[in-house]
């Protein structure tokens, strides 16, 4: 369950991720690991991938912060979705090495009826997010789209981020610029 | 997989030993940026604004590849491009501003180096060697001299990140396989870090430069929102200047003062994010 603090320690969390605080990392891992460990077990084809899916997942985020740009409140949609595309990154270099042609379905996503299943240990957390985020999860990771489109389709710009992480990143620069001094 | 995940202890050991893995590999993926004195290159600006001065008067156009010079080559007075119909040379300022003389971006008049993007220029249409609209695979493979191309970090496959030790990091983005937008630095924002090893645009403008200076190079530029909130309140503010050909885009840091990514592409806001 996602409660209502915590959304609102995403944002914050983004920017001392963004600022290069390993802490943070570790806050981030704590707070999501176990969501995405169990939408990877969902998608991956053995444990030794579910590692590689969530670590680098987990390091996506580190690595991209200061890149990105949430439209909602939460994080958790951005990672699920991040986890799915090197998932379908991890199929294509596997079957990479499994033959010299690609099958022909590789880049197809998976039917309705696979996706859903995907989600079947992650549902709870899901339907504890707000509704735009419920709705950004539904539209990637059922229906197949990149979270940009997700956004675009929602109506959520750049300028529509909260008030909320505008009030975190208020807080956090303070406190960045008092260590500075 | 078919089987359940792991529940208990089983899940938190599952849990430990990829937390343990992160952390380890966090420094290797993205080592913390180095802090430099802030130092803004007062002679070179104040040649810059000479240069583009001149330069305003013409318009955008391309430079080939086969310009590139070595690093110690002086600047060639005859590259300069002839002014292009199809360009204005300067936007029309709106009756607030300035009785300045607008000065605006040109394309990559002046020589640079393909392995230092210290020397390279940002245009409406170039980011160095990059040029918006072209093929992406093709312009992208003209990176490798001066950056490493980091393929694992982002599974977005219609973007690129690239990295230099001592620069900032560089993001080509790919739309129907031609270049649609490079963002330039995506370090923390109040790092005042490779302002100097930076694309700047002809005028000098780029990372590290303060929206007092923006405004004074182009008194045209204008305010195209923000993320998070105005800067007063902690958000990012998007200050850009545009011409027939796109859009330049320099996004404050968080001190509300100084860029800290530069956004060059035909929409004048960058990505909400680059890797979903």
């Amino acid at each position: 369950m996602t409660d209502p603090e915590d959304r609102d320690d995403d944002a914050r969390l983004l920017v001392r991720l963004a600022l290069g605080d390993k802490a943070a990392l570790a806050v981030a891992f704590d707070r999501f690991a176990p969501t995405v460990t169990r939408y990877a077990w969902a998608i991956a084809p053995s444990r030794m991938d579910v590692e590689e899916l969530v670590q680098d997942t987990l390091l996506t985020l580190w690595q991209k912060a200061a890149a990105i740009e949430l439209p909602t409140e939460s994080l958790l949609p951005w990672l699920l979705v991040v986890c799915r595309n090197h998932a379908r990154n991890l199929r294509r270099r596997q079957a990479r090495a499994e033959s010299d042609s690609l099958p022909d379905d590789l880049e197809a996503p998976p039917a309705a009826e696979e996706a859903r299943e995907h989600l079947r240990w992650v549902r709870a957390e899901i339907d504890a997010l707000p509704t735009l985020d419920r709705r950004i999860c539904e539209l990637c990771l059922l229906e197949g789209r990149s979270y940009s489109e997700a956004a675009t389709i929602l109506g959520l710009s750049v300028g529509a981020v909260t008030k909320r992480v505008s009030r975190s990143r208020t807080r956090l620069k303070k406190a960045v610029m008092h260590d500075e001094h | 997989m078919n089987t359940e995940p792991p529940l208990g202890d089983d899940f938190q050991r599952l849990l430990v030993g990829m937390k343990r893995s992160v952390l380890d590999r966090a420094d290797d993926v993205r080592p913390r940026p180095v802090r430099h004195r802030h130092v803004w290159p007062v002679v070179g600006l104040v040649a810059l604004l000479a240069v583009g001065s001149v330069s305003g008067a013409y318009a955008v156009g391309l430079v080939p590849h086969d310009l590139f010079l070595a690093p110690t080559a002086a600047p060639s007075p005859t590259v300069s491009e002839p002014p292009s119909p199809s360009t204005p040379a300067a936007e029309t300022p709106p009756a607030s501003s300035p009785a300045t003389r607008s000065v605006t971006p040109t394309s990559t008049a002046k020589p640079f180096s393909i392995d230092d993007p210290g020397t390279w220029t940002t245009s409406f249409r170039e980011v160095g060697p990059i040029a918006l609209g072209a093929p992406y695979v093709g312009e992208i493979d003209d990176l490798t001299s001066a950056y490493t191309r980091d393929n694992e970090s982002c599974p977005n496959p219609n973007v690129s990140f690239w990295h230099r030790t001592g620069s900032v990091e560089l993001v080509v983005e790919n739309t129907d396989g031609v270049v649609s937008g490079v963002s330039i630095g995506l370090v923390s924002p109040t790092d005042p870090s490779y302002r100097t090893t930076a694309p700047t645009t002809a005028e000098g403008a780029g990372i590290g430069s303060t929206l007092a200076q923006l405004k004074t190079l182009y008194p045209d530029i204008e305010n195209t929102g923000n993320y998070g909130g105005s800067g007063a309140d902690g958000g990012f503010e998007y200050w850009s200047i545009h011409s027939a050909d796109g859009y330049i885009t320099f996004v404050l840091g968080a001190d509300n003062s100084h860029v800290g990514q530069v956004w060059v592409a035909a929409t004048p806001q960058p990505p909400s994010e680059f890797c979903g």
